[in-house]
């Protein structure tokens, strides 16, 4: 089985049902991992890196977790689907890089994966939909208590696990969700809510992690701090500040619909007539439009599967596209592609409720 | 590209501003940002940290010569890239590593999980802690009896781990 699996099968992630789905798009949990004795990634020679490879193929194969996973060599597949990876949050971009030994595997609906030789040896993730962070936190955990089971990790009982970069030591772990916040951000509080945020010792982040802009009112929240805490207290306290923050966005899309119920409309509806009816379309746009839709769907305005606005944001990006295709497409080939995709998958599955404008709801300024 | 203000300065920051509806584009250096208000916070990295090791005490400074017999890392390179080379070099730069956690975490305890191959040596550690506050304890009550007896329930104990951590070290010599 290879990455072409990938393409057709739907991620849990992007179904679009877990709780509070409308704010909270995916709930990550990552963990850190490497094995004694043996140099990390970026410092071991190509043996000991392959070795390591090794060894964690085969401690997946004692493991109900990893059954029926898709096993990755990064330094065997192309520039193509290396970047698909990336856009599939399922491999970082230095990864991406793709040196000897580097290598993924996917389980069962890509909720757990795992990448080797990263900047450490094993990065244990779990990826669910809406507000899950509890339950990734379980399911990263019960792998990685198969994984220690056939092989020895580096840990001090002073400091914990032992990791390349000392921003991971401890815990190792990275807790993260991704939020859809164009409430916040049209009422334009969203810089106080960022700011508030890294007072509480929290990263926000663009859609791609690390050094990424923010783009359709996506931001990814996670915890900074691994060391001193407990697992289940650093999520605890990402669930009390996500809940705050669903809380205000609830409240600013609330009086965006009361008090300005007209232009709320015809933002949606734009969106939506441009994205049916656009033949040329950059993926800058389509984020951008697909987030407009996701905030109509939220407010009734719309009547679309949330799970193909979810899956629209990650099958129009650029190698996902090429993978589609089967071939390499230019930027004019790509963003033409783009448009047809969109309009075929919104026709299969969605149309809008009110199209022309309907009548302000009860309650809400014309 | 120069800063289009002072026009001198290497300019880092994009500046965006509102004019009478109309939306002003710049390229400014960090000091001009900041005449504009700007207020910058330079993004965290673990070399600017290192590179202010003085700070992080004489401790750190003890490690500043030595190299990782693990994997050949010496401070310096550590320092340049922010980057450990393999779980030897955290007893190695020990000293220097406890500013940096210290720094970056505002702790430098483990609070969290302990995989079940180390879960004996983690239970042995917290008693020997257990054990120590207590003989101290028993010292300042002027308890002597006590905390002779305690004192020597804590040396078995840490002779027993050395023998163990010996045995082990052989045993992973021959590996």
């Amino acid at each position: 089985m290879g990455i072409e699996v990938l393409l057709n099968r739907e991620a849990e992630w992007l179904m679009g049902s877990g709780p509070d789905s409308g704010v909270v798009v995916s709930s990550r949990v990552r963990l850190a991992r490497n094995l004694r004795g043996i140099p990390f990634p970026g410092r071991a020679e190509r043996d000991a890196r392959v070795r390591v490879r090794e060894m964690a193929e085969e401690a997946f194969e004692g493991s109900a977790l990893m059954q029926g996973a898709i096993a990755v060599r990064l330094d065997e597949v192309g520039e193509i689907d290396r970047q698909f990876l990336v856009e599939r949050h399922l491999i970082s971009r230095e990864h991406a890089r793709g040196d000897e030994g580097s290598a993924l595997a996917v389980g069962e609906k890509e909720i757990m994966s795992v990448m080797i030789n990263e900047e450490d040896h094993l990065r244990l993730q779990a990826l669910r939909s809406g507000f899950q962070l509890g339950e990734a936190y379980r399911e990263v955990d019960a792998l990685d208590d198969d994984l220690e089971r056939a092989m020895e990790y580096a840990f001090l009982p002073t400091v914990g696990y032992l990791t390349s970069c000392p921003t991971n030591t401890g815990t190792g772990m990275r807790a993260s969700v991704m939020l859809h916040l164009p409430g916040l951000v049209l009422a334009n509080q969203i810089g106080q809510v960022i700011q508030a945020i890294a007072k509480l010792g929290l990263a926000v982040r663009g859609l791609y992690g690390e050094g990424t802009e923010v783009s359709g009112n996506l931001f990814q929240i996670s915890n900074q701090g691994t060391l001193g805490k407990a697992e289940r207290d650093i999520i605890e306290e990402i669930e009390g500040v996500i809940n705050q923050i669903a809380e205000h966005e609830k409240k600013a899309r609330q009086a965006l619909y009361r008090k300005n119920f007209r232009a709320l409309e015809d933002r949606v509806c734009r969106a939506y007539g441009l994205i049916t009816s656009a033949r040329i379309i950059t993926s800058k746009e389509t984020i951008d439009l697909l987030s407009a839709l996701k905030l109509g769907l939220d407010f009734g305005l719309v009547e679309i599967d949330r799970g193909t606005i979810n899956d629209l944001f990650i099958v129009t990006q650029p190698a996902h596209l090429q993978k589609l295709a089967g071939r390499e497409l230019k930027p004019e080939e790509r963003d033409a592609m783009r448009a047809d995709i969109i309009r075929r998958r919104l026709k299969e599955r969605g149309q809008p409720k009110a199209p022309g404008g309907g009548a302000p709801p009860p309650g809400a300024a014309a | 590209m120069t800063c289009e203000m002072c026009k001198k300065a290497e300019a880092t920051v994009r500046y965006t501003e509102v004019v009478e509806k109309k939306v002003v584009k710049m390229n400014l250096c960090e000091e001009c940002a900041k005449k504009k208000g700007v207020s910058i916070q330079a993004p965290f990295t673990i070399a600017d940290l290192l590179s202010g090791l003085a700070d992080l005490g004489s401790r750190a400074r003890e490690d500043a010569g030595k190299v990782c017999d693990g994997c050949g890392l010496s401070f310096l390179d550590f320092r340049k890239s922010g980057r450990l080379g393999c779980d030897r070099c955290y007893t190695t730069f020990l000293n220097g590593l406890h500013g940096v956690l210290e720094a970056i975490h505002k702790s430098v305890t483990h609070a969290g999980k302990v995989p079940s191959r180390a879960r004996g040596e983690v239970d042995r550690l917290r008693l020997l802690g257990e054990l120590d506050a207590e003989m101290c304890a028993a010292v300042k009550n002027e308890e002597f009896e006590k905390a002779a007896a305690l004192r020597d329930r804590i040396q078995a104990l840490k002779r027993e781990a050395r023998a163990r951590s010996r045995k082990e070290r052989a045993r992973g010599a021959k590996a």
